[in-house]
C-alpha cells in the first residue's frame, strides 16, 4: 500500500526546486521537447491552414494529384499493364482508380516539414532534408498507389482496409523513420556521447 | 567531428521493424474491438455535449445495422429511434492500434508500458470522442435545416472553423495526435529518445 501524510499537503523538494521552475529558468532537461512540440504544432497548423485555401488547392493540390497518376500511369505501363490516365485517374481494363485529395504525399510532407523546421539543425542540413524527405515520400506515395492499383485488381476485397489502415500507419511511420534517421545525421553529439 | 554512432541507426531500423510488427497483431485484433470502443467514445462524446449545455442537442450511438458506424440521433424523445444519418468509426480516424504499436515496442518495464498505453488509450478515446463532435458538426453544415441541433452557434464563422478542423483532422491531425502522445509519454524512456536527449542542447552540424 502506498504511503500518504495525513495533511494531503506535498511535501517540498529537498532543494526547494520544482519542475515549473526549472521549466522556466530552462533547467529541465525537456524543455528542448517542448520547444520542439511548440514550433512543430503551430508549422503544420500553419501548413495545413495553407494547404486548405482554395488557391492553393487550385493551384497545387489538384495539378499534383493529376501528375501523381500520371507518373503512376507511366510506371504501370512499364510494368506492362495497360491503363490509360484521365486527369486524376487510371483507367484500366479490369480496375480503375482515382488520385483523390488524402491520396497525396503532401499532407505527410508537411508533417514532415514541421518536424524538420521545429528540430534545431544548421540551415544546410534543413534544405537538405526539406527536399530528400519530400521526395522520399512522393516516391513512397508512387508506390502506395501502384500497389493500392495491383491490389484492386487482383484482391479487391482488401483494397479498403489496406488503403484506410495499412498503408496509413505504413506511411506515418516510414515518415517518423526518415525524420529520426535526419535528425541523427543532422546533429551533433556530445563528445561525452 | 564524430560521426553519429552505428547502434543509433540499428535501434531507430529496429523500433520501427517491431512497431510495423505490433501494428499488423493490434490491426487484427482492432477490427473484433472496434464495436467495444465506438460504445465507449460514443458515449464519452455524448457526456460532453451534455456538459457544453444545450438541452436540445444530438446524441451519437451505435447503430443497429453497421458494428463499425456511429449514427447521429436527435435527442427530442419523439425522434431519438431515428438515425439522422451516420458515418463509419474510419471517418474519426481513430488511430489506437497505432499508438499502442509505437508504445510496446519501446524499451520500458512492463508495468510503465501497460501504465503509459492506458493513458493512450484513454487519452485517444477522449480525442476520438471530440472527432466524433467534429464529424457530426462538419457534416451538419451540409443539412442547414438541422442547424439548431448543433451544440455550436449557426453562423458564417463556425462553418469555416469547423471546416479547418475536419480537414486539418482527417488528413493529417490523427496522426500527429499519435506521435506527440508518444513522444510526451515515451520519449524519455525510448533508447533512441535518451540517444536524442543528449544531442539536442548540444551544438549541431553546420
Amino acid at each position: 500500500m502506498k504511503k500518504s501524510n495525513t495533511t494531503g499537503a506535498r511535501k517540498p523538494r529537498a532543494d526547494g526546486s520544482s519542475r515549473f521552475r526549472k521549466f522556466r529558468h530552462g533547467e529541465s532537461n525537456r524543455k528542448p521537447i517542448y520547444k520542439f512540440l511548440g514550433i512543430f504544432t503551430i508549422s503544420l497548423c500553419g501548413f495545413s491552414f495553407i494547404l486548405q485555401q482554395d488557391a492553393v488547392q487550385t493551384a497545387f493540390v489538384s495539378p499534383h494529384l493529376n501528375q501523381v497518376a500520371w507518373v503512376c500511369g507511366k510506371v504501370l505501363r512499364t510494368l506492362g499493364t495497360q491503363c490509360e490516365v484521365y486527369e486524376s485517374s487510371i483507367v484500366a481494363a479490369r480496375f480503375s482508380v482515382q488520385v483523390i485529395k488524402g491520396c497525396e504525399s503532401i499532407y505527410p510532407t508537411a508533417m514532415l516539414w514541421a518536424a524538420l523546421l521545429a528540430y534545431p539543425a544548421a540551415f544546410g542540413w534543413k534544405i537538405s532534408g526539406l527536399i530528400g524527405g519530400a521526395l522520399i515520400l512522393f516516391l513512397l506515395n508512387i508506390f502506395r498507389v501502384i500497389t493500392m492499383f495491383y491490389i484492386g485488381v487482383y484482391l479487391p476485397s482488401l483494397f479498403d482496409i489496406i488503403h484506410i489502415y495499412a498503408w496509413q500507419a505504413l506511411f506515418i511511420l516510414v515518415t517518423l523513420a526518415v525524420f529520426l534517421f535526419w535528425a541523427v545525421k543532422a546533429a551533433k553529439p556530445h563528445p561525452a556521447a | 567531428m564524430g560521426k553519429p554512432p552505428k547502434s543509433i541507426y540499428r535501434a531507430i531500423s529496429l523500433f520501427i521493424a517491431k512497431a510495423i510488427f505490433v501494428y499488423a497483431l493490434l490491426f487484427l485484433a482492432w477490427s473484433y474491438a472496434i464495436p467495444t470502443y465506438l460504445i465507449v467514445v460514443t458515449s464519452l462524446a455524448n457526456k460532453e455535449l451534455q456538459v457544453i449545455g444545450i438541452v436540445k442537442v444530438t446524441r451519437l450511438g451505435p447503430t443497429s445495422g453497421q458494428d463499425d458506424a456511429v449514427g447521429v440521433y436527435h435527442r427530442a424523445a419523439a425522434e431519438m429511434q431515428e438515425v439522422l444519418f451516420d458515418f463509419r468509426i474510419e471517418t474519426v480516424h481513430s488511430s489506437l492500434p497505432m499508438l499502442l504499436s509505437l508504445i510496446l515496442p519501446v524499451s520500458m518495464t512492463i508495468r510503465r508500458k501497460l501504465k503509459v498505453a492506458l493513458i493512450g488509450a484513454l487519452l485517444l478515446c477522449f480525442i476520438d470522442s471530440l472527432g466524433c463532435i467534429l464529424v457530426m458538426t462538419w457534416s451538419y453544415t451540409f443539412l442547414p435545416d438541422h442547424h439548431h441541433y448543433t451544440p455550436f452557434s449557426n453562423s458564417a464563422f463556425r462553418d469555416s472553423v469547423v471546416n479547418f478542423l475536419y480537414y486539418f483532422y482527417s488528413s493529417i491531425g490523427d496522426s500527429v495526435l499519435v506521435l506527440v502522445i508518444w513522444v510526451s509519454f515515451c520519449w524519455k524512456s525510448a533508447e533512441i529518445g535518451k540517444y536524442f536527449r543528449e544531442v539536442i542542447p548540444g551544438p549541431h552540424r553546420g
